[in-house]
């Protein structure tokens, strides 16, 4: 060993190189008790040096023959750190001890085992001593208890000295809780040691149970804390059950909790509500006949000389939101026994909290105020927003339990929806529609659908993400004050389709055409629209982030609920909101982004995970704009290195189920939904479309011509021959617009991928342009008015001539295909049958047997499908 | 160390008096028995792996059915409830917070695990239901009637939503003739229902209509379904297991061939239960002869057999036995309590994962923080010279420095503990 007698190392890994070096690091770098000031990137690189390479680990792993010189050298070398930190410690220099207790928190972590089980009351002692001594500097203090909370962590991983650990637990409460009580500075470190203390040796409090609650609530409720450490302190008030852990101390924590703000909210909220609440919802809490518990922090008269209106704003709001901050942390973390939550009384006052929304209520009391109003409006929505936060821990915490609860939670957000207009409070409603959907199920779906897709539609649907955004206080004004003359007209009909979700088929037929109007055209020309004086205001990003995962979780939760009502509206809406995202993401010019806001990349990123729940969960077998969506895709995964690229890549193969038509053999897994769900779609279609037709010609006509003469796969075709961007504008009002029309492309597509499928010869892009072209013949077929005004008023451009040339080029071509086809479309009945032919090859021996008995009977299914209408009217929505 | 991974045990029950037994899945071992128990099919329930449950065969004569729950590791009854109608069928959800009966006069019973507590009840068939299952929150009963009901239990439960729906239930099928046996869901919001009409029958919750039906040579009286969902396993009154394409292959249109693909078959009689392990490879039935067999479903063979009682096997469930200490068990209340005033016990029960660790090496942290921050204000810290000179200086001097001590302080030392707590908690 070289490195032993001070000659050469082997290197950067040999084992002598750490005694050494610590060697080094006391005898140069650390300075003596009482020595000068070092300069802070001095002591970052020790405090770097000895945490990089170990130094005071004392670990010799990779030394096999286990070296007793070399131990003896590292353990000398660490003796001397230990001594020296020490020393500094007990300094009478107030700079020396309070590096002294840094090196000594550093040392904690660092050191072997052995040395910190020998060492550890010593060291407690000396920094108990700094804790204790009243005239050491804050500083000191401070890193005191800090390096005091690291010793805990630390001796709690040492099973065998709980015992002992517990007592120095206890002994150190008491100076704490002084501390706590008379140094505010320090209040914020001394809080966390305490809270240490508490969660790693609850039973050590419990002596000083009282004193310890009576002082944090002094300071959650308090007024000279700001809001930051109050969080702290209600986490550690949280915690307090667990000294002593029973069902009750639990629940009667949270019930004292929720009396305080309850009685605090009484004050607050006169005049502007049923002065009935605050009382009910104490009955609630305190069931008539049972004593009431203490008060919690009953001795504090906090803010008692402060005027009122102050009083309001630094003491009434930071002290509920501390509290129900608190109440969120129990609901949400770990507690060792099973508990009672008084979730009525919770459900009652969220309610209460969230509902007001500033307007007076109806009697309006004398004892109000103007000015008490404007007090209040302006602390609301930071109340609104702890509360929505509590309804999320809520949510998280009871989870199953909640069920019982779902109708009146769902009703809360519902209407909170209506008052919730900020931004924030705006995204944490929709956070917990998410939270709401994902944590019960399709049956929350199914109630919080209108909910969801109206509010998301309005937020979604003004000029799909501008980077100009001015905040906008009222969404669904929106697109209303940003209409321009030359929409204006249709624009009328607008704020009924956002405002009341869609309600019937009709609707969802009208509105994409018309939105696409206002949509596309600002995307093509929207910075050119934003100067010409019209002053527009947009939704702010977070928002659209928030509506745009809303629907997706939406869509994964209950893509295929009730779909003819809102999925067309909404698979729209996502594509154009994704391609409007993606495209201003690549164009050039100053991208403002303000700090902490999300950017337009997250706002590509959320739009294209709701575009690929959109295609994934849609009900038609072909989702309507899976073309335009490969597109992007296919753009965003060249993105390398963002998150944008590693999703578009996941999206790709996760569509590969719905690009490749290939018949999957039935031994591999079969997607459900693109299986089962073609049968009988023919019939709904019919219904719906001369309805969709009436409709369109009583509001517009300039459209029409365009409106379903042209598939979604169709502008493909037209995108080779090479147009330019007033061109593919057009393209995209042509390729958006047959929404309406989409459950009749859809059985075609079927019956041409089953057209393909045996076949094999067929290559999958062929089989790609055949359906296409069949399903442009389809709608000729259907509409053969229509394709003939192509030559659109508005925009008569060289593309779109070039676009009809092509289109009637593909009529043409379409009689070819047109045989087969419609051969095909009738016989879709015929494969409503359950047919199993790519299996059939394996266990043919067994099912032909099958399949000879119940040769006559699969006949009769075939009839039973037909008898479908009737299922459908089983159906209490259809009445 | 590994530990050695979670035992999972086959349960049968019989119509006959002969208990709850369990086998070790793996090793066939005969595991504990629970007595007494006497079940009809879809009474048995795993309460979330807790506990068990198991609605009783009213003795002949009588019109009292009792439920019973069992410990795992305890053979004997450990509660017995006393509904008001004999329950046919009985489940519980994922999480084990409710149970859900299904009554012999068609009503159901919606139960609250932790308080025992009858939430609510409610007329659902005009005959016995005979069958339960559970998508999310979408309850589906099957009737001896025949019929099928969707029911949305956020709206059950809840007496506005109620008077505001238009039908109490979410969707209600006829299309089977005869009763239905067992109804089974799967992703995608996907039913399968068995009857004696000798059909199984596809249902999407989601579009509210059925999809398809399979005829089948004999009545069926239960199904399972593959966790793959590509095939579902119908157990025939003839003995045999037919295993049926869930989907329709659409490359052969036009070919009239069955969805059935094949039938496991161990010449036994009426094959009254199923269940399908979480991996999809081994099946479990329950016959009337019985016994209970384990089924290789890719070698499509028995590779276990277990004698249960001379009695009909009604019942079979593959569990995982959680041996967590369980809260008090309360018997399920047979009405609800007066008005539905009361508080319904909502719980949270201990969950360790939610436990947030405290973070040690704050030292460290806050040091590091403290230099950066330090060397952006000048390189070195006044603080403690001007807090020696505090203790040393004059009176004068010294509420100076206090307030150029207290700028400083809240200049450097809120900053840093800003930032720490940012980055600790972010």
């Amino acid at each position: 060993m070289a490195g032993a007698s001070g000659g050469f190392l082997s290197g950067v890994n040999d084992p002598w190189l750490k005694p050494r070096l610590l060697r080094a690091v006391v005898a140069e770098r650390l300075p003596q008790p009482g020595g000068a000031e070092l300069p802070p990137v001095e002591l970052a690189s020790l405090l770097n040096a000895v945490r990089t390479h170990g130094l005071l680990t004392e670990g010799i792993t990779d030394c096999a023959p286990a070296n007793p010189k070399l131990t003896e050298a590292w353990r000398a070398a660490v003796d001397s750190w230990v001594e020296r930190v020490v020393a500094l410690v007990e300094s009478d220099s107030a700079y020396s001890c309070w590096l002294g207790t840094c090196f000594l928190g550093v040392t904690f972590q660092e050191c072997s085992n052995e040395r910190f089980a020998e060492s550890y009351s010593n060291w407690y002692e000396k920094i108990l001593s700094n804790l204790q001594e009243p005239s050491s500097l804050q500083l000191v203090t401070l890193i005191s208890c800090t390096s005091m909370s690291d010793l805990f962590v630390r001796l709690a991983k040492f099973g065998n000295l709980k015992k002992e650990a517990s007592s120095f637990a206890g002994r150190i409460v008491e100076p704490v809780l002084q501390i706590l009580n008379e140094n505010g500075l320090v209040a914020d470190e001394a809080i966390d040691l305490l809270r240490t203390i508490v969660k790693l040796y609850p039973s050590s409090v419990n002596r000083h149970y009282n004193k310890v609650e009576s002082a944090i609530a002094a300071k959650v409720m308090g007024t000279e804390v700001n809001v930051k450490p109050s969080e702290k302190f209600a986490r550690t008030l949280a915690l307090l059950p667990s000294v002593r852990v029973s069902e009750d101390s639990w629940s009667l924590m949270i019930q004292r909790i929720l009396i305080v703000v309850n009685n605090l909210l009484n004050d607050a909220f006169i005049g502007l509500e049923d002065e009935k609440n605050g009382h009910d919802i104490m009955l609630l809490l305190v069931p008539p006949g049972v004593d009431p518990p203490p008060i919690l922090g009953d001795q504090i008269r906090s803010g008692g000389n402060v005027h009122v209106t102050k009083k309001f704003r630094i003491c009434t709001v930071p002290t509920i939101s501390a509290l129900m901050h608190c109440c969120s942390v129990m609901l949400t973390s770990y507690y060792p026994v099973q508990v009672n939550v008084p979730m009525r009384a919770l459900v009652a006052l969220m309610r209460r909290v969230l509902l007001v929304d500033g307007s007076l209520h109806k009697k309006l009391l004398p004892s109000t105020t103007s000015l008490h109003q404007e007090l209040i409006c302006f602390e609301l929505p930071s109340l609104h927003s702890t509360f929505l936060d509590l309804l999320n821990a809520t949510i998280k915490g009871m989870r199953s339990q909640l069920l019982p609860h779902g109708a009146s939670i769902i009703r809360l957000i519902t209407e909170y929806f209506k008052i919730a207009k900020l931004p924030t409070l705006r995204t944490k409603a929709y956070s917990i529609l998410q939270m709401l959907m994902t944590s019960m199920g399709v049956g929350t779906a199914l109630h919080l659908l209108e909910t969801t897709v109206s509010n998301a539609i309005a937020d979604l649907n003004d000029d799909c993400g501008s980077e100009m955004a001015i905040i906008s206080t009222n969404p669904s004004k929106v697109t209303n004050e940003s209409s321009s003359k030359k929409f204006s007209k249709k624009r009328k009909q607008q704020p009924q389709v956002e405002n009341s979700i869609v309600s019937g088929s009709e609707k969802a037929a009208i509105s994409p055409r018309k939105r696409k109007g206002s949509c596309i055209q600002y995307t093509s020309e929207g910075m050119a629209r934003e100067n010409t004086g019209h002053f527009r205001i947009s939704t702010p990003l977070s928002v659209k982030i928030a509506a745009l995962e809303t629907l997706e979780t939406l869509l994964n939760v209950g893509g295929s609920l009730r779909a003819d009502q809102w999925r067309s509206e909404v698979d729209l809406l996502l594509i154009n909101v994704a391609r409007s995202a993606c495209n201003q993401g690549g164009s050039y010019g100053p991208k403002i982004s303000t700090f902490g806001e999300p950017s337009i990349s997250d706002l590509q990123l959320a739009s294209l995970k709701a575009l690929l729940a959109s295609f994934l969960s849609s009900p038609y077998a072909r989702p309507p704009y899976l073309a335009k969506g490969i597109e992007l895709f296919t753009k965003g995964k060249v993105e390398i290195g963002t998150k944008l690229a590693d999703f578009c890549s996941h999206a790709l193969r996760a569509l590969d189920v719905l690009t490749h038509p290939r018949a999957l053999s039935l031994e591999k897994a079969v997607p459900v939904g693109s299986g089962l769900n073609y049968s009988s779609q023919g019939k709904t279609v019919f219904g719906d479309q001369p309805q969709a037709m009436e409709v369109e010609d009583m509001y517009d006509n300039w459209l029409t011509s365009t409106k379903d003469d042209e598939p979604a796969e169709a502008p493909v075709n037209v995108n080779a021959t090479g147009t330019n961007t007033v061109g593919t504008t057009l393209e995209d009002r042509r390729q958006l617009d047959p929404i309406a029309e989409d459950p009749i492309i859809d059985p075609p597509r079927v019956t041409a991928a089953a057209q393909g499928a045996p076949s094999s010869s067929n290559s999958g892009v062929n089989m790609v342009d055949a359906s296409a072209e069949e399903i442009a013949k389809h709608k000729t077929v259907d509409n053969p008015s229509s394709s003939n005004a192509v030559s659109a008023p508005v925009y008569t451009t060289n593309s779109d001539s070039q676009r009809h040339t092509q289109f009637s080029h593909l009529e043409n071509r379409s009689p070819a295909v047109n045989v087969p086809s419609s051969k095909l479309g009738t016989s879709d009945e015929v494969s409503d049958v359950p047919v199993a032919s790519g299996f059939h090859q394996a266990p043919e021996g067994r099912s032909t047997s099958f399949a000879e008995l119940f040769g006559s009977e699969s006949g009769v299914d075939s009839g039973s499908e037909d008898s479908i209408p009737d299922i459908v009217d089983g159906d209490p929505d259809s009445d | 160390m590994a530990t050695p991974p979670p035992k999972q045990l086959v349960l049968a029950a019989s119509s006959a008096d002969a208990g709850v037994a369990s086998w070790d899945l793996r090793t066939g071992a005969e595991e504990i028995r629970h007595r007494p128990c006497a079940s009809r099919p879809r009474a048995l329930a795993s309460v979330a792996d807790r506990f068990l449950a198991a609605a009783q065969a009213p003795p002949s004569g009588s019109n009292s059915g009792t439920v019973h729950f069992y410990h795992w590791d305890k053979p004997q009854v450990a509660v017995k409830s006393f509904p008001a109608e004999p329950i046919r069928a009985l489940i519980a959800d994922q999480e084990g917070s409710y149970l859900i009966g299904g009554g012999s006069n068609g009503n159901l019973f919606l139960w609250e695990v932790a308080s025992g507590e009858l939430l609510h009840t409610w007329f659902a068939h005009y005959r016995a239901v005979r069958c339960l299952t559970l998508y999310d929150y979408l309850l589906v009963s099957g009737s001896e009637d025949g019929g099928i009901k969707v029911w949305d239990l956020i709206t059950v439960l809840d007496e506005q939503s109620r008077l505001e729906a238009q039908t109490p239930y979410l969707y209600s099928f006829n299309q089977h003739a005869l009763p239905v046996t067992d109804i089974a869901c799967f992703l995608g919001a996907i039913v399968v229902s068995s009857s004696e009409d000798q059909t199984c029958k596809i249902w999407s919750l989601s579009e509210g209509r059925m999809l398809r039906s399979i005829s089948f040579p004999t009545s069926i009286d239960s199904v399972a379904l593959d966790p793959r969902s590509h095939v579902f396993y119908a157990g025939g009154r003839d003995g045999k297991i037919y295993v049926t394409a869930m989907g329709v292959d659409i490359s052969s249109h036009g070919s009239d061939d069955s969805s059935i693909l094949g039938a496991l078959d161990d010449h036994s009689k009426g094959v009254t239960s199923l269940a399908s392990s979480t991996d999809g490879l081994l099946l479990v039935s329950g016959s009337e002869d019985g016994n209970v067999r384990v089924w290789d479903t890719r070698s499509q063979q028995v590779t276990r057999k277990f004698k249960h009682s001379q009695g009909p096997v009604t019942n079979v469930l593959i569990v995982m036995p959680k041996r967590v200490n369980v809260p008090p068990l309360h018997p399920l209340r047979k009405l609800c309590s007066a008005n539905g005033k009361v508080e319904t016990r909502s719980v949270i029960l201990p969950r360790p994962e939610n436990d947030v660790p405290i973070p040690g090496n704050r030292t460290s942290i806050f040091m590091e923080r403290y230099f950066d921050e330090l060397q952006k204000y000048g390189g070195s810290s006044r603080l403690f010279d001007s807090g020696l000179n505090t203790q040393n200086g004059t009176h004068s001097q010294q509420g100076e420095w206090k307030g150029r001590y207290l700028e400083l302080q809240d200049l450097f030392v809120h900053e840093v503990l800003d930032q720490m707590a940012s980055s600790r908690n972010p």
